[in-house]
């Protein structure tokens, strides 16, 4: 897995590339909580170069979602689409986040 | 159009075929499917001479040919043949290889054969390959351009000698569809194929061969969904498995993965079950991360090809449990999705084996 | 690099072996002292067996031609060298860094030998012989060739009569001898011979046959008499009946002047007094090896020699190398195994030894034309050659084109012509030009057999001019640009073959 990251002045933007499984989900969360000891604390997740996700990479979702909401952050998932929406939908998740079309849109409503 | 009697053919002390009779009509596309070495290849070769036959007769538009008076080439010309390995003229152009023929044979004028060569090469698809070499084609377009050659030679029946096997499975579904359009077309075409599906959906009658005889025919309904004998039953419904053990919670997820895939590909099955299958695989193993700590597990992934069902069967050692409603689950995230993907979840005790099967949905 | 350095390693040694037995500086007082040294002498001449009668210890080398001999002693290989000494004289005349060492060494009587049933001929020739003494007739031409080193022929009429006496000279044998000036064949045996076809009423045909072949081409009657110089001895008697002597022959030794030590050593201011700057030697050598006396016409003739039978070879030898190729390949025992036989036996004969068995033994009794048989011989070793190449590309080509073509309604002959034979030839053809380059070089060999090819030219003119280097490297040359000429010929063709196949590639 590879992340892109930009920084912009509503949230930082983190692109996930690849995939999020079992073995990949821990370097995501390292890499958030990272950020976070930095002092960010408003995310977009895109995800329109992520391949695969599963539960793991869900639960991963989840524990940084919590830990961003104990710092009064904000983290919105933007850019879902194949076979990760399908996942999203099957399991139920895509209830627990926010979703956004694009990006743009994710900036917008974090902006607000 | 074709009758054939009691032909044999032996290699040495070898009998390859056995007393096969059968007559084909005009328009009729014939599959024949079955185990490999049992003589199939060796029973086309058998109809243009490419293997001569040890015995019995083969009548082609009323001409015997096994006459030493028949005009063998001259029949030749009329039934030409596919190969599994393409056998497109090396040093020709892809042009080149579909008017030799036609030129040599048929006497035609080159303009008028370059003509309907681009015509046939538009068919299959690849007219902007015309000045190219067979060695600059993939493989499915060679076969393809092998088919137009035939075409060029406007033969009334087409020989198929297993068209899809040297193939990579991505390239397969190409050369089905243009041999598909042929069938629609009204062509006579007699089929060897491994490819079940299109053989079920391709043909007006199946022959299975087994040892060397036509052991079943009929049509594609009665031999794939109601087999009457009892081999044809176990082929049809036979299914391919891939087998993986894991033994340990750190497993590689990776090399596992790349295994599914592979087998996948070799089934031809479409992208959305290798995600799902993979996607499922995972998410059982992570449930049961804590079993893997003390026994190890069998994974057994199979395919029907009649029916097109996949199923992952999951077998551990240990005490009797059902893993998936036993383990102490941090969340649901990992079992449902496992639900949403499966049409049916089985578990058994069986032989001191814990047994669980998965089915996959359809998709 | 490491080739590198062991090739260099080796070319030392053997530099400091050949230093080591050579002789140093002025050693050589008398014949005595090459007791232990390398001594030149012409192969199956009487010189030979003399030399090892004589230094027993010494190293005998033998040469094929004097112009060979005269090489090895002007480039060291040869401590001294054998020769005749009418011949020595003309030689030494025109290379003044040789002397004679010590005095004569054997005086011979040389006749012209014929086979023994040829009693009227030889007997003819004796009464000629007599005549031309009593008359004074010999003494004047003795008197013109050895003593004066006259280089004029004179006019004798040839004889009218069309009966005609194949003579077996050696033509690079050298002057007073028998030589070529101006493309004519010039001396005293030729004078002699041309006068007694006069005699006897008879036109004489000069064969110009290797020295060592001579008796063999006399007994498998290729010529009808020996006219070369040849020393009467009691081992040739028994093959050749002898005339009378018409010469009495003595012989030298000669060395580099600088290794002799009673001689005067040539000061070094001389030498680069005399010394000419080394574009000027190469003109005078072109000068003397090219324009002189004509040479050029023989270069060219030989050159022409040499294109014919290597052009012909290669296509006898594809030809016939065709046919074993189907026999080999043939479902008939009879014929494969025959081919087989013949393909095993042409690769594992030398192709010298091939030629020669096929001048002097399976046409020896046909008059034939020597290039014809050389043509035949080397179209049969590149036959056994290319049948096997053939073979190779044939049974290279997939199985499944010819039944592509069978499948297609084409007859066996015909999916072969159009769709085997194409990719054969794609596939041999490096390997066939290969094959055909090695052919015009082996052709080399044919003054063996009386031909005057491009090498054979070389050799008379090294005969005339006693140039050491400058006819070989000449030679070499042309061989080099024939090679070259006909490389592109069989490229042009290829290129003809597969005309959108290369053109696409030169696209690519």
């Amino acid at each position: 897995m590879e992340f892109q990251i930009q920084k912009e002045t509503a949230a930082t933007v983190v692109a996930v590339i690849g995939r999020m499984d079992a073995v990949t989900a821990p370097e995501y969360e390292k890499k958030l909580a990272g950020m976070m000891d930095e002092g960010e604390k408003n995310f977009i997740i895109d995800f329109g170069k992520l391949d695969y996700i599963s539960s793991a990479g869900l639960r991963a979702l989840l524990m940084t979602g919590k830990r961003v909401k104990s710092l009064g952050g904000l983290m919105l998932l933007a850019n879902i689409g194949g076979a990760v929406k399908d996942v999203f939908a099957i399991s139920g998740f895509g209830t627990i986040f926010p979703m956004h079309d694009t990006v743009q849109s994710a900036l917008g409503a974090a902006e607000e | 159009m074709i009758q054939i009697k009691h032909l044999s053919k032996k290699f040495g002390a070898l009998e390859v075929l056995r007393d096969v009779s059968i007559t084909v009509r005009k328009g009729e596309v014939i599959s024949i499917i079955g185990p490999s070495g049992t003589g199939k290849s060796t029973f086309l070769r058998c109809i243009n001479l490419l293997d001569r036959p040890s015995g019995g007769s083969i009548v082609i538009n009323g001409v015997d040919i096994l006459d030493p008076k028949a005009d063998v080439p001259a029949i030749r010309r009329k039934m030409n043949m596919v190969f599994q390995s393409f056998n497109l003229y090396q040093h020709l152009s892809v042009m080149d290889n579909l008017t030799l023929g036609p030129v040599k044979l048929l006497q035609t004028g080159r303009q008028e054969a370059e003509k309907k060569a681009l015509e046939l090469l538009k068919l299959v698809g690849l007219a902007e390959k015309a000045d190219s070499f067979p060695d600059e084609l993939s493989g499915g377009q060679k076969q393809r351009v092998a088919i137009a050659r035939c075409l060029a030679m406007e033969p009334s029946i087409i020989l198929f000698d297993e068209p899809t096997s040297a193939l990579d499975p991505t390239m397969v579904s190409e050369v089905l569809a243009v041999i598909r359009r042929l069938a629609r077309d009204g062509m006579t075409m007699l089929i060897v194929t491994h490819e079940m599906k299109f053989a079920r959906d391709v043909s007006s009658r199946v022959l299975y061969m087994d040892e060397g005889v036509i052991y079943e025919e009929g049509p594609p309904e009665q031999i794939f969904d109601n087999p009457q004998k009892e081999r044809t039953k176990i082929f049809i419904n036979r299914v391919r498995s891939f087998n993986y053990r894991i033994a340990s919670p750190d497993y590689d997820l990776y090399a596992m993965n790349a295994e599914i895939e592979l087998f996948c590909e070799k089934q031809i099955l479409p992208l959305k079950s290798r995600q799902s299958l993979q996607l499922l695989v995972e998410e059982v193993l992570q449930i049961c991360a804590d079993t893997l700590r003390s026994t190890a597990i069998e994974l057994a992934i199979t395919h029907s090809e009649k029916t097109g069902e996949i199923k992952l069967l999951v077998e551990s050692g240990g005490a009797e449990e059902n893993i998936l409603e036993s383990a102490a689950l941090p969340d649901e995230l990992g079992l449902t999705i496992i639900r949403n993907l499966t049409r049916s979840i089985a578990y058994k005790r069986d032989g001191g084996q814990n047994r669980l099967t998965l089915i996959l949905k359809e998709q | 690099m490491r080739k590198l350095a062991m090739i260099s390693a080796l070319l030392f040694v053997a530099a400091s072996l050949v230093a080591g037995t050579s002789l140093n500086g002025a050693t050589l007082r008398s014949p005595d002292d090459l007791r232990l040294g390398r001594i030149g002498v012409l192969q199956g001449t009487i010189h030979e067996r003399y030399a090892m009668k004589a230094w027993p210890e010494a190293t005998i080398l033998q040469y094929q031609s004097p112009s060979d001999l005269l090489l090895a002693v002007k480039s060291g290989k040869a401590d001294a060298a054998i020769y005749s000494d009418d011949e020595l004289m003309v030689m030494l005349r025109q290379n003044d860094d040789l002397a004679v060492l010590g005095d004569e060494l054997l005086a011979t009587p040389l006749g012209m030998g014929f086979r023994y049933e040829q009693t009227e001929l030889r007997s003819a020739f004796n009464n000629f012989l007599r005549d031309i003494k009593a008359d004074g007739r010999q003494d004047a031409m003795v008197r013109y060739w050895m003593k004066e080193g006259g280089t004029r022929m004179p006019e004798i009429p040839a004889s009218a009569e069309n009966e005609v006496l194949r003579v077996g000279i050696v033509s690079d044998n050298g002057m007073p001898f028998c030589a070529l000036i101006d493309n004519r064949l010039t001396g005293y045996s030729i004078e002699l011979l041309d006068r007694f076809g006069l005699y006897t009423g008879r036109k004489i045909t000069y064969v110009n046959i290797e020295f060592g072949s001579m008796i063999a081409a006399l007994a498998s009657r290729k010529i009808d008499m020996i006219g070369a110089v040849m020393a009467i001895t009691p081992e040739r008697r028994k093959k050749v009946a002898f005339s009378d002597p018409y010469y009495e022959q003595g012989a030298n030794l000669f060395a580099l002047k600088k290794n002799i030590a009673s001689l005067p050593q040539p000061s070094t201011a001389g030498s680069v007094k005399d010394g000419k700057s080394f574009l000027a030697g190469i003109a005078e050598s072109f000068r003397s090896n090219i324009l002189l006396e004509n040479r050029w016409q023989l270069i060219l003739e030989g050159f022409r020699t040499t294109l014919v039978i290597s052009v012909f070879s290669a296509l006898l030898g594809t030809l016939f190398g065709a046919l074993v190729c189907f026999m080999r390949m043939s479902r008939l025992n009879v014929l494969r195994v025959s081919a087989g036989v013949f393909i095993s036996l042409l690769r594992g004969t030398p192709v010298l030894v091939l030629l020669m068995l096929v001048f002097y033994v399976v046409f020896a009794s046909v008059n034939i034309d020597p290039v014809l048989v050389a043509v035949i011989a080397f179209g049969l070793n590149f036959a056994a050659y290319s049948a096997e190449i053939f073979r190779a590309g044939i049974e290279g080509i997939d199985r499944g084109q010819t039944e592509a073509g069978i499948a297609m309604g084409f007859t066996g002959p015909a999916t072969f012509y159009f769709i085997v034979l194409p990719q054969t030839l794609q596939r041999i053809l490096p390997v066939y030009k290969g094959e055909f380059i090695s052919l015009v070089k082996m052709t080399s060999i044919v003054g063996y057999i009386a031909v005057q090819d491009l090498t054979k030219a070389g050799d008379i003119i090294r005969s005339r001019t006693f140039d050491a280097f400058f006819p070989l490297i000449m030679v070499a040359a042309l061989y080099f640009f024939l090679s070259w000429a006909l490389m592109r010929l069989l490229e042009y063709l290829e290129g003809m073959m597969a005309p959108k196949h290369r053109n696409r590639t030169v696209a690519a």
